[in-house]
């Protein structure tokens, strides 16, 4: 199976590892966790509150080589993006630039989870109304 | 099960034999009435040395008379070839460093050997020994062999195991089933025994160790788990010797023989003399004469043992790690099997002792066990032993390719076999039509760790937006370890053609042209045996007639008995320089019933002649 | 041939194993429980599963099967491929409920990340930042893993003992509900799972 270099670079070297002030007012964290291979991934984002722009991104992940490409390419994605433009980011979208294997789509799923999860944290922590916030009110 | 079967196969049962196709010696053994039993070689001996030389006249010898040219001919002679089998030329170079293989090039995926001025694979190789093998069995069974059972070492991988079918198949035998020989050892052993129980098996060989630990259960043999290493074994305690002989001359004699085939053969064999002796003697001096000078070395037992000590310690390590695999404690382990020559060394039989905590059992030829239990797989397999059963292990795991160089493990090593792993494939880009996936065994994370099987090509994939194809592969590992696979398009429900790719070993072409090449003359080897024993046979009739024609009971003889001898007689004569050896037996039986009567009167006068001569 | 009848005789073949008319042997079937003749419980009694698996081994296996026609021998090599990946499936507790999991419809291969509570998540992620920080600490922390592994070891016999549990529950009831308790419990058992494998890495580098 050829890979393109860009996907095992992600992998070889994996671009913004590392985590993010958790406490921060305009850091939103998302963990999430892919059960059938026991992989879990942490998620930040940093926003910039008056643009809505992401200005930072960090990961760390524990799990194969497919997970951590996933969330490297994720994170590489997410910077410059505005929280909504992150929300489309599909799982579809990682398989297709990493060319995963069925064996490993589920790796996809759980980085779209991760942003997912993290920009809900941080509408939460800002006020703004989700879903979520809106059913808890 | 209620009911009989019928056997629709040919009634009369085609002979099974066992085969140890060893890195040293090599044994063919087959099961009699109750016991299996060893077939000694032309010379009597039942050890085949696994050596092989083309003579200058051109013609193939094997065993103790290619050894003996290992000595004058060591160019034209190869040994310890079992450790090339199914290997690439890529991981054979640590090899080629201590071991006088001539590489004549190798191909795609084939080593090629140099013997004098021929090139053979390995697995070619190892059909002149084998052939040797089906030839003693066919002169002592006095029938034709086609079918064989061939043991390996448990830890071989699938492409040192087709090879090994390979070199049965040039050989002109159906192989009929590969055996792990510690697992054919426990059969051996474990025939006669009524007991359960959990048993090791410690298999260290000439160039292999293996250990496998097995539950025996109602005439169950199911082994649990299984380990090795298949590059150890006595051999490296003879490289060691050689090496440490070799410096040492250099030193005393300020000359460097490593380069020198003659000097290094002659001394090898004394080092390995000095090795078994070393077994059962607390020290033995190392003679070498060369030159017209002498080379000569005290050994001790206790030196002895400190040189070899960090090779037994290696062997160890796949012990602790077999018992873990099994999930058993050394306090469940029952009994402790020894097999293969190496386990003649003291040292070996206390570190054994040691790590088992068990006295391990002896009984048994170290050399011959192995091809016994092939003989007892052998007769399972042809009907002749029904109480018994070998339920044996995948020794590595499968896995395929995933991104990033890593291997996606699908199956895991001591899965009893016959096993099967399913996966789902889909493409990648748009209007893809087929996928490639590459297979390996091994134990490790990544690719380059693992060995590399074959690759897989899936052809003729409908084309579909990527990702949305849906490939069923089927991979299914059989009871001789070897990998088979098969695929289904899920959305189309058809089969999927596959494309293998071996990566190591011959392809089905290379191996038929082989067997073309080898089977006609196989088979006149057999043919010509034949007539040249009929022909002894018929010798020694002709001669018994021609005197008994002298007697008087012959005059006694009716005119038509007298005639229907004279008939065989000429008949007999007829067919004796033809080149059909059922012919000569058919006249020879026909000679023998024509004379039967004359048999009789014969001996009736001579009963009669020796009473006349007694008072009663 | 039709299907539901025997490839040799054409009498009705009825999902045996053998045909009852003429034995010979029949396609497989490919479900575990069935093929072993086992209802489909969470709970087994391993001894009759291996007394079973002996058994039928002895009537399937390939060795027995050489001087038969093809269509026998390829089935017995497809059999005994079943039985002996259904024998690894079924006697291992946790690959057997996964076996019914997959069973009733639960997709175990995509799970969403969402069925897996937070404060699990949460708890793994600390566990695995603090073993990495153990492995990758200059001084020697042989004895905080050893100490890390009996922990961890401790928490898989817990999440077994519950296991067990909602096994019977499952087999008694046969609920759905508790079918997913199973599942869950099963997800944080593999979390624990892979922190003993990293700890055991660990050790032995």
């Amino acid at each position: 199976m050829a890979y393109s270099d860009k996907v095992l670079d992600h992998y070889n070297n994996p671009r913004n590892v590392g985590s993010l002030d958790k406490g921060a007012s305009n850091v939103g964290t998302g963990i999430v966790g892919a059960p059938e291979c026991g992989d879990v991934m942490k998620l930040q984002v940093q926003v910039n509150p008056a643009t809505g722009i992401i200005e930072e991104a960090k990961f760390k992940t524990f799990g194969c080589g497919s997970a951590i490409a996933s969330s490297s390419l994720a994170t590489e994605w997410l910077k410059g993006k505005t929280v909504d433009q992150a929300l489309e980011i599909k799982n579809t979208d990682i398989v297709n630039e990493l060319s995963l294997p069925p064996v490993k789509i589920h790796c996809s799923v759980l980085a779209e989870d991760a942003i997912k999860a993290a920009i809900q944290d941080y509408k939460q922590k800002a006020g703004v109304p989700v879903e979520a916030a809106v059913q808890q009110a | 099960m209620g009911t009989f079967q019928i056997d629709f196969s040919n009634s009369r049962k085609q002979r099974v034999v066992g085969i140890d196709l060893g890195t040293t010696n090599s044994l063919v053994a087959y099961m009699d009435v109750t016991a299996p039993k060893v077939i000694p070689g032309e010379d009597g001996e039942p050890l085949v040395p696994s050596v092989v030389s083309l003579t200058e006249a051109g013609e193939i010898i094997v065993g103790n008379p290619a050894l003996q040219a290992l000595i004058t001919h060591p160019d034209r002679t190869i040994y310890s070839v079992k450790r090339l089998m199914g290997r690439g030329i890529d991981d054979v170079t640590e090899e080629l460093k201590l071991f006088p293989f001539r590489v004549a090039g190798s191909g795609e995926s084939v080593l090629k050997l140099s013997l004098g001025e021929k090139t053979f694979s390995p697995p070619e190789i190892s059909a002149f020994i084998l052939r040797q093998l089906k030839r003693n069995a066919e002169a002592a069974l006095g029938e034709e062999v086609r079918q064989a059972v061939i043991t390996v070492p448990a830890y071989f991988n699938d492409a040192q195991r087709q090879a090994t079918k390979d070199a049965g198949r040039i050989a002109g035998l159906e192989v009929q089933r590969l055996v792990n020989e510690p697992t054919a050892a426990a059969l051996a052993y474990g025939l006669d025994k009524r007991k359960d129980g959990v048993v090791a098996v410690y298999d260290f060989g000439g160039g292999t160790f293996d250990i496998s630990i097995l539950r025996l259960h109602e005439g169950i043999f199911e082994v649990l788990a299984t380990g090795g290493d298949t590059h150890l074994g006595g051999d490296d305690i003879d490289n060691l010797l050689l090496k440490i002989a070799l410096e040492d001359i250099e030193s005393e004699w300020k000359q460097d023989l490593s380069g020198n085939g003659e000097a290094v053969q002659t001394l090898r064999r004394a080092v390995i003399n000095a090795k078994h002796e070393l077994s059962r003697l607390p020290a033995v001096t190392l003679v070498f004469d060369y030159a017209g000078k002498q080379y000569r070395r005290e050994l001790t037992r206790p030196v002895f043992e400190k040189l070899i000590l960090p090779i037994i310690e290696r062997t160890l390590a796949p012990c602790r790690h077999c018992m873990n695999d099994a999930g058993l404690e050394p306090e469940k382990i029952d009994e402790v099997v020894l097999v293969g020559g190496s386990t003649r060394i003291p040292l070996v039989r206390a570190s054994v002792e040691r790590l088992f905590r068990a006295k391990p059992h002896t009984e048994l030829n170290p050399d011959q066990v192995v091809a016994l239990g092939a003989a007892v797989q052998a007769a399972i397999l042809s009907g002749d032993v029904q109480d018994k059963l070998l339920l044996d292990v995948t020794p590595l795991s499968l896995g395929i390719e995933i991104m990033g160089g890593l291997v996606s493990r699908i199956l895991h090593r001591n899965s009893t076999i016959p096993a099967s792993a399913t996966e789902v494939f889909t493409t990648a880009v748009e209007g893809q039509t087929n996928v490639l996936i590459h297979v390996l065994q091994g134990e490790r994370e990544l690719v380059k760790d693992c060995r590399s099987l074959a690759r897989f090509d899936l052809k003729g994939i409908d084309p579909a937006p990527a990702g949305l194809a849906r490939i069923e592969v089927r991979f299914l590992i059989d009871a001789n370890g070897i990998l088979n696979v098969s695929a289904r398009d899920l959305r189309a429900g058809k089969e999927q053609s596959v494309e293998v790719k071996p990566s190591y070993g011959l392809t089905d072409d290379q191996v038929e042209a082989m067997i073309l090449e080898s089977i006609d003359k196989a088979q006149d080897d057999f043919q010509e045996r034949q007539l040249r024993e009929a022909r002894v046979e018929a010798d020694a009739i002709l001669a018994a007639v021609e005197k008994a024609r002298q007697n008087d009971a012959y005059f006694d003889l009716e005119e038509s008995d007298r005639d229907l001898i004279t008939r065989g007689l000429n008949e007999l004569l007829v067919v004796y320089h033809g080149e059909d050896h059922l012919l000569v037996r058919a006249k020879i039986d026909q000679l023998n019933q024509a004379t039967m009567k004359l048999a009789e009167n014969m001996m009736n006068t001579a009963v009669n002649q020796a009473l006349k001569g007694t008072k009663i | 041939m039709q299907a539901g009848q025997c490839w040799q005789c054409e009498s009705p073949a009825e999902n045996n194993l053998f045909c009852k008319f003429c034995n010979s042997l029949q396609r497989p079937l490919t479900d575990y429980y069935a093929f072993f003749g086992l209802e489909h419980k969470l709970n087994i009694d391993n001894e009759d599963l291996q007394r079973r698996f002996y058994q039928l081994s002895k009537l399937l296996h390939p060795d027995r099967y050489t001087r038969r026609a093809q269509r026998e021998r390829d089935y017995s090599l497809e059999a005994t491929a079943i039985l002996n990946d259904g024998y690894r499936v079924l006697r291992d507790p946790v690959k057997r409920a996964e076996y019914i999991l997959a069973e009733q419809g639960f997709e175990v291969g995509e799970q969403r990340a969402k069925d897996v509570p937070p404060e699990l998540l949460e708890e793994v992620f600390e566990l695995n930042m603090a073993l990495e920080e153990l492995v990758s600490g200059a001084s020697s922390v042989r004895p905080q893993l050893e100490e890390a592994r009996s922990r961890f070891r401790a928490m898989r016999r817990e999440a077994d003992e519950r296991l067990g549990d909602l096994y019977k529950l499952w087999d008694a009831s046969g609920e759905r509900d508790s079918l997913v308790a199973v599942r869950g419990e099963l997800n944080r058992r593999k979390y624990i799972e892979n922190l003993i494998t990293e700890v055991e890495k660990a050790l032995s580098a």
